[in-house]
């Protein structure tokens, strides 16, 4: 609707009333709406806006809250204004609103604060979008005024690491890690590039980075990957079928937690881990250390479903190359359905080509069971014989009812049984 | 209902109907309905008693049907329909007097009308129902204000007029083109002042779509007229997309997620200061 036409229609009617009838009263009337809209062009929209926005920082994990504080000011003209930022879905606002409406009285200035706490709910790479300003006029007669103030923010959400005590995993990798010299620290440099860090004594003088110590004035070193390190391959599933499952609880979620936690856990035990996501298409070569699960963390991080299909089988093909020689132990994160099984199948027999004497374990998430119970038993059967026909170890995860710790467990116990050829 | 206005624009409503009621209760109709309600009952009823109930029930329904703001035009026209060609000279005061009344009713039922319409709006936002309700009934009180004072200005002239019955010269009828040239020149004021004084360019794209809740802008084309930006990353959710972009982006856009596709276009632009504001949306 378009106050000010409306008005003056109304206006103008009232004079057409007048000429038509005889009755002069019409025209008197008509000054009601006539007077109306040409006081209000003397009352501009609320303008002259600022504003200062505050977040107390730019990370935070799971379930932790971030405070947001907003200061607005409207110097100029009077009516209703409108604040607004739009923060991004895997952030909760659990205290106060970041959408705020007050009036600028006319010929006073407008100083107000608020506040608002976010939550994170999801891991990833959040934002908050700049603060939008609208200014109304007092009769909605005039186009509103718009302003944008700040920038987008970056929030950080951390996801939630499940630690497997260290001593469990030495246990299980004890056969792996014992007299196998390769595994050491101090084995045979490779020339896989690990890291740049700073010389110690005894480095040679031809594993100095000359450019990074130049740029820095500190002398820097570059470090290979030792030689013969056990590497692990990583395969996350991030096609349609992992979209499956309950609002929040969606099979790519709990497929990227586990990997998370099943990263960390390779790491600290001193492998080389290395990540493919199967949609996307990114991938993270192999590579040991603490500096790695920061770079596997920001991948992780980012990790949705992609809108771009790509087979089981296909992507492991694509970093078979990358694997030549490794030997990895590789392990496929997926949620297996009619639809993705032939595609699964393939990619076990080129995982299992590929590890040669060491082991391709498949993770199969029933994501079912967080929409129904009659839908989680029913695919429950289903996977256990889709398992059968994979011939490979699998590990399944009834998501919601088994808790990532003890999956995490399954896993890394897969993965040493089948170094010993048990199937 | 985060503004309950309903209750006070059904009593204007009614009120906009009794006054055609009794316009059309003055005219050969009411005459003509109270000639046969002798002929059925025998009983000398006032046709405004019938016309009344009839005209504000119906115009009641009619406004759940087809809208506030038609009913309130229609019977408008139902109340000015019985004085065209002329009224009875004694009728002219009571015409006076009740017109000014309608024009009143009428430009409040188009705040009370606009105000409720912008705070369901922003109530279906996700804006606090309480604080909308607060902020725009305030601002409906103020707006009155004008109302009031254009209603005052009426009443001094038919005072001064006597309601109409003696001759207060030309000035009612002057005061149309006056007022013209008032709006006339305050809208070009507006216009000039917000012209050309910007140094700083600000473009943003505002769109809801099926996006990545944790999407990054990862691949940008930009041809003469168009930009293009694929949205990757994330799971898909409905979401509102707000991002900044270049100064030179062109005034059209496409953004493009694994899910969703939407092309945005210039919408919105406004000077505030030394800055200039595009906001880019869909049509």
């Amino acid at each position: 609707m378009n106050v000010p036409k409306y008005l003056l229609f109304l206006t103008f009617a009232g004079f057409v009333m007048a000429v038509v009838s005889g009755v002069p009263g019409f025209a008197y009337a008509a000054l009601i709406p006539g007077t109306t809209l040409a006081l209000s062009y003397l009352f501009e929209p609320p303008a002259g806006f600022s504003i200062e926005r505050e977040i107390d920082g730019d990370s935070t994990s799971i379930g932790r809250t971030l405070t947001v504080r907003v200061r607005l000011r409207a110097r100029r003209g009077s009516g209703v204004v409108v604040a607004r930022d739009h923060v991004s879905p895997g952030l909760e606002i659990i205290e106060g609103s970041n959408r705020r409406v007050f009036l600028k009285p006319p010929g006073k200035e407008l100083a107000v604060e608020y506040t608002y706490k976010l939550r994170g709910t999801k891991r990833g790479r959040h934002t908050v979008s700049p603060v939008e300003v609208e200014g109304h006029s007092l009769l909605r007669n005039m186009q509103p005024s718009y302003a944008v103030f700040g920038r987008t923010e970056v929030v950080r959400v951390a996801p939630k690491i499940r630690n497997v005590p260290r001593v469990f995993v030495s246990r299980l990798f004890s056969k792996i890690t014992a007299g196998e010299p390769g595994y050491s620290h101090i084995g045979n440099p490779s020339t896989d590039f690990k890291e740049i860090r700073d010389y110690r004594p005894g480095d040679p003088l031809r594993a100095v980075n000359w450019k990074a110590t130049a740029r820095t004035g500190r002398a820097l070193v570059n470090e290979y990957e030792p030689e013969g390190r056990t590497t692990a391959m990583l395969f996350i599933d991030a096609t349609s079928t992992m979209s499956a499952g309950g609002k929040g609880s969606t099979a790519i979620e709990n497929a990227v937690g586990l990997a998370i936690s099943l990263v960390r856990a390779l790491l600290r035990i001193n492998l080389r881990v290395g990540l493919y996501v199967i949609g996307p298409g990114k991938f993270e070569t192999p590579r040991s250390g603490a500096a790695a699960m920061e770079n596997f963390s920001r991948l992780l991080a980012s990790v949705g479903v992609s809108g771009r299909e790509e087979s089981l089988n296909g992507a492991v093909e694509k970093v078979k190359k990358a694997l030549m020689g490794k030997e990895p132990v590789t392990i496929l994160i997926t949620n297996l359905t009619p639809s993705n099984l032939y595609e699964a199948k393939e990619a076990v027999k080129m995982m299992k080509r590929i590890s040669g004497r060491n082991k391709a374990v498949v993770v199969d998430l029933n994501p079912y069971w967080t929409i129904s119970d009659e839908l989680g038993s029913l695919a429950h059967y289903q996977k256990l014989r889709f398992g059968e026909e994979l011939a490979t170890e699998i590990v399944h995860w009834d998501v919601s009812r088994e808790p990532e710790g003890v999956v995490l467990k399954k896993i890394l116990g897969a993965m040493n049984g089948v170094r010993h050829g048990r199937r | 209902m985060v503004l309950d206005m309903e209750g006070a624009k059904s009593w204007t409503l009614a009120s906009i109907g009794a006054l055609s009621s009794w316009s059309l209760a003055q005219s050969s109709i009411g005459a003509a309905l109270h000639r046969d309600i002798i002929l059925w009952t025998g009983l000398s009823i006032d046709p405004l008693l019938i016309l009344l109930p009839v005209i504000t029930g119906a115009s009641l329904l009619l406004a759940q049907e087809k809208g506030a703001i038609k009913t309130a035009a229609l019977l408008g026209f139902l109340y000015f329909l019985p004085t065209v060609g002329g009224v009875k000279i004694w009728e002219v005061p009571a015409y006076t007097i009740t017109s000014s009344l309608l024009f009143l009713a009428l430009t409040l039922f188009i705040y009370m009308e606009e105000t409720s319409r912008e705070a369901k709006r922003l109530e279906k936002a996700g804006f606090e129902p309480d604080e909308l309700s607060e902020v725009f009934l305030w601002n409906l009180k103020t707006s009155s204000a004008f109302v009031v004072l254009g209603f005052l200005m009426a009443l001094a002239l038919q005072l001064r007029s006597g309601f109409g019955t003696s001759s207060y010269g030309p000035l009612p009828l002057l005061s149309l083109p006056l007022l013209a040239v008032l709006l006339g020149a305050f809208v070009a004021f507006h216009g000039r002042r917000s012209e050309g004084e910007a140094r700083k360019l600000r473009k943003v794209a505002k769109v809801y779509m099926v996006a990545g809740d944790t999407f990054e802008v990862s691949k940008k084309e930009i041809t003469m007229d168009s930009t293009f930006l694929l949205l990757e990353g994330g799971s898909p959710v409905a979401r509102t997309v707000f991002l900044e972009l270049d100064e030179g982006a062109p005034d059209s856009i496409t953004l493009r997620s694994p899910w969703d596709l939407k092309t945005l276009w210039k919408v919105y632009e406004y000077e505030d200061g030394d800055t200039k504001y595009v906001l880019l949306s869909q049509r």
